[in-house]
């Protein structure tokens, strides 16, 4: 592989050139109900180079390797449509490594009879309730294999498996549906989906405790988030804002986005940190051959740093940090998230609760979106708190609210700080590339009069 | 391809192969500029086998490597589901035009200088904003092999998407438009005058009380709607019992005003074919007429599980087996002119764009949106945007008890056509 890949990079005289190949094998089983729907081993391969010339790109991705001389060719000609570019990339050492996955027990060793097994008990679980509610499961490991050489001298093997699962209990009384969902998974083995049987039984409880539970009344309330809901709106509400290529080509963004502004309270401090062992969104290098690293998005309630890749970084003249990342072998790398959390402060949850006269406590997360400035994410479940208390469960609570005001509106924040993994289905979306796995969380947080979306 | 099923029939009872190419060549513009032009070259092969009286399933990017290929999936099969139904053996394909010769000829170039000419414009009529144009040329070739059965058909698509951001003290205001079909459009300038117009509109801002109120659904925020319905109807969801509608062919569900069509055969639209994903020929069904709940979307296995006659409405990705999705959706339109809906309403909204399908509980019908782009309407007329504003319902309960009218005029939006639809009651919350 390396080889092929040096002559097709020493091939062509242009300014830049890099390719990166992936190899993917996948199991995958999945069941909804008593029906299983797929179970076995998939294979692909996913190729992407770019070629940039006079400050223009040129890219082509392909899913053979006998298409990789007529991609070059394509990505130079594509190059060219443009006369002259502006890119310019922030300069990065140019690294040589081989790096190995890291894994206790490597899901490649287990075989598909023992994981299928696994996966139906587990699916069984769900169902067992004298509700009979329904099920779904999906389980997932991918190991990939990715080689990245650019013109620049770098070359990096880097091998990555993940492994997760998304599991679902479905509850029905007459008419009435309702749901429970988790998505949990890692970088570091098979053990992610190992002893997981009260996540099985809390998923039918949370499902058939919801059929009788009223609809959330909308309106603006007090919320207290738990450490997984503060995750999906962190990444949603402002891990997104801090992606630069949102703001590259825009010059009134990049003033909104000025480094030093105040986004929040002293106490709140925002990372992204592609480094900790075994998360989903942790990665030795990004897509580009950049070390992943810590970087403060927001530190004491102001703007300290943001998300790049090569491309953002060099636009507006800051330091790589690791984040140009592709969902797969067929997608060039964008700037995306890796594990997003907010820092733990020194409430206790009944502190929280405690100075509350109308409002919700929300719980887990049913996923989130953002158009950047406004974004929605969705509580798995819901309870009614009154003067200090938490009251009766609710259902269909959504959140909404402008990530300027709502980031300002955080008013304490827990000592419990958790981060969490996507498996199965879960990871983010953007640009067309999902799921790709990124990790977040944070402790509990409180936030005043957010807008609740409900009847 | 023909040797990878020859290998596994001569391994297995019987055994089927469908394979995509797809050739993608998007050009894109962002903050009114030209970011990229790329190409993308991306093959699935997925093969499913019988073997035991068993399934098996597997995927590949290539027919390099035949031989695991069909090891993969004998491997599945040991350890699959029974297999409760025969892959389809006949060469009968629906008559659907698909292909327009002119998407193969418009070079690079065309496609930079059309995008080049929209940006102008925009940078024109709205001052200091910023606009991203995304134009995509797609060629795909779609093939399904099974025992003495071959059959492929050559599909092009064509996309022009334009959105617009203007940045306030505040927030951003995000106005887009697209479409996408078989055909090259004649010209996308079209698309930039219906953003345009939205934009006097934009320049007052409205919070909303929290109360229901008659709400306008613009045709963009329709399919919020429709993926709902989707998901009642999927043999699926059937088969493992959590559908609402199960077992309700004939029953009155919804509204008698509404009438949805999933039509895999309409010439030259987003996602028609001839065949389905397992080799059925493709045809037009009425989900709900008048109300009148009339045909689930099904697969070969979930009508095998119902003991349903299969009805081609599989669909599958290069990677993935075949499960049931709705291709086409036509909402019939109804008679009222859209200025008469406004007209008739005293407080309410008219909402265009949202933010948050599909994080709801949708099997059920839920919703709870964020209205990313919406006009208040007072007294009969527009009045503004809205903003902190969200909607949240029922689909089955709004189709059914709140529907007030459907407009004369549908819009077509890639793979949905419907009218604007009118609800009394619906539940908005926001800070006003």
């Amino acid at each position: 592989m390396k080889d092929k890949m040096k002559d097709a990079v020493s091939s062509l005289s242009v300014d830049y050139l890099d390719i990166r190949l992936e190899e993917r094998r996948e199991t995958r089983i999945s069941y909804k109900g008593k029906s299983l729907e797929e179970i076995g081993e998939n294979e692909n391969f996913g190729g992407v180079v770019r070629v940039m010339d006079n400050g223009s790109w040129g890219i082509v991705s392909f899913s053979d390797m006998s298409q990789m001389e007529k991609s070059l060719f394509l990505a130079v000609r594509e190059a060219k449509v443009r006369k002259k570019g502006e890119t310019r990339m922030a300069k990065i050492p140019a690294v040589n490594d081989i790096v190995p996955a890291n894994l206790k027990i490597d899901p490649r060793d287990i075989p598909l009879e023992e994981k299928a097994e696994l996966i139906l008990d587990y699916n069984e679980k769900i169902m067992d309730h004298p509700f009979n509610p329904s099920s779904s499961i999906y389980y997932k490991d991918v190991a990939v294999k990715k080689y990245y050489m650019n013109s620049e001298g770098a070359y990096i093997e880097q091998e990555r498996v993940d492994c997760g699962m998304t599991a679902g209990a479905i509850a029905r009384k007459d008419g009435n549906v309702q749901t429970a969902h988790e998505s949990f998974g890692g970088t570091y083995g098979y053990e992610a989906v190992l002893n997981s049987d009260p996540i099985m039984e809390e998923l039918k409880e949370k499902a058939v405790s919801l059929l009788d539970a009223e609809p959330a009344r909308g309106g603006k309330f007090d919320c207290v988030l738990d450490n997984r809901l503060t995750g999906t709106f962190i990444h949603e509400a402002f891990g997104h804002m801090s992606e630069a290529d949102h703001m590259d080509d825009n010059e009134k963004l990049q003033e909104l986005m000025v480094l030093g502004k105040t986004w929040g309270c002293d106490e709140l401090t925002v990372c992204d940190d592609g480094t900790i062992p075994g998360h989903s969104g942790t990665n030795k290098y990004d897509d580009e051959g950049t070390p992943c690293r810590k970087t403060y998005l927001i530190t004491g309630g102001k703007l300290t740093d943001r998300l790049h890749s090569r491309e953002t970084a060099g636009k507006l003249g800051e330091s790589a940090t690791g984040n140009a990342r592709a969902v797969s072998g067929e997608f060039e790398p964008i700037v995306r998230m890796t594990n997003t959390y907010i820092e733990a402060r020194d409430f206790t949850l009944e502190e929280m609760i405690r100075d509350i006269e109308k409002g919700y406590y929300v719980k887990g997360s049913r996923g989130g979106m953002t158009n950047l400035d406004m974004f929605t994410f969705s509580a798995a479940e819901a309870y009614r708190v009154e003067k200090g208390e938490i009251l009766e469960k609710v259902r269909d609570l959504t959140l909404t609210g402008n990530v300027f005001e709502t980031m300002k509106s955080i008013d304490a924040i827990g000592n419990d700080l958790k981060i969490f993994g996507k498996g199965g289905r879960g990871g983010c979306g953007k640009g067309g590339q999902f799921p790709l796995p990124v990790g977040l969380g944070g402790p509990h947080i409180r936030m005043r009069n957010i807008i609740v979306g409900g009847r | 391809m023909k040797n990878i099923l020859d290998l596994a029939l001569s391994r297995c009872e019987d055994a089927e192969l469908y394979s995509v190419k797809v050739e993608k060549y998007p050009i894109k513009f962002a903050g009114n500029r030209l970011k990229s032009v790329k190409s993308q070259l991306s093959r699935g092969i997925t093969l499913r086998v019988k073997k035991d009286g068993k399934l098996g399933f597997s995927s590949s990017s290539d027919d390099d490597h035949g031989e695991e290929f069909v090891e993969r999936a004998v491997r599945s099969a040991i350890l699959g589901p029974a297999c409760n139904f025969e892959f389809f053996k006949s060469p009968e394909v629906a008559d659907v035009d698909l292909f327009d010769p002119r998407s193969v000829t418009v070079e690079m170039e065309e496609a930079v200088e059309m995008g080049e000419g929209m940006i102008r414009r925009l940078v024109k009529e709205i001052p200091g904003s910023y606009s991203d144009v995304h134009i995509t040329k797609y060629f795909m070739e779609v093939s399904y092999l099974a025992k003495e059965v071959e059959k492929t058909y050559y599909k092009t698509l064509f996309s022009v998407y334009v959105s617009n951001m203007q940045v306030m003290e505040d927030g951003f205001i995000y106005i887009d438009q697209w479409e996408s079909s078989c055909k090259v459009p004649q010209t996308p300038m079209h698309l930039v005058d219906r953003l345009v117009e939205k934009i006097p509109l934009t320049k007052q801002v409205y919070e909303m009380p929290s109360r229901p109120m008659t709400v306008i659904f613009h045709p963009k925020a329709v399919s919020n709607l429709t993926e709902c319905l989707e998901a009642g109807l999927s043999g699926t969801n059937l088969v493992s019992g959590s559908s609402p509608v199960e077992g309700k062919v004939g029953q009155r569900i919804l509204n008698e005003k509404f009438t949805i069509i999933d039509d895999p055969t309409a010439n030259f639209m987003e996602e028609s074919e001839t065949f389905d994903a397992e080799g059925l020929p493709r045809k037009k069904h009425y989900l709900y007429e008048n109300g009148v709940l009339k045909n689930y979307l099904l697969d070969l296995k979930s009508a095998a599980h119902l003991g349903l006659p299969p009805n081609g409405c599989a669909s599958r990705g290069k990677d993935s087996p075949p499960s049931p999705r709705t291709s086409n959706l036509i909402i019939e339109p109804g008679d009222v002119p859209l200025s008469d809906m406004i007209g008739s309403i005293k407080e309410g909204m008219i909402v265009e764009e949202v933010i948050g399908g599909g994080q709801s509980n949708t099997i059920a019908g839920e919703f709870s949106l964020n209205v990313s782009l919406g006009f208040k309407i007072e007294d009969g007329k527009l009045k503004g945007r809205v903003r902190n504003t969200m909607i949240a319902g029922n689909t089955y309960n709004l189709l059914k008890d709140n529907l007030l009218s459907l407009s004369d005029m549908p819009m077509t939006l890639g793979g949905l056509s419907t009218p604007y639809i009118m609800f009394k009651d619906l539940s908005v919350s926001g800070k006003g």
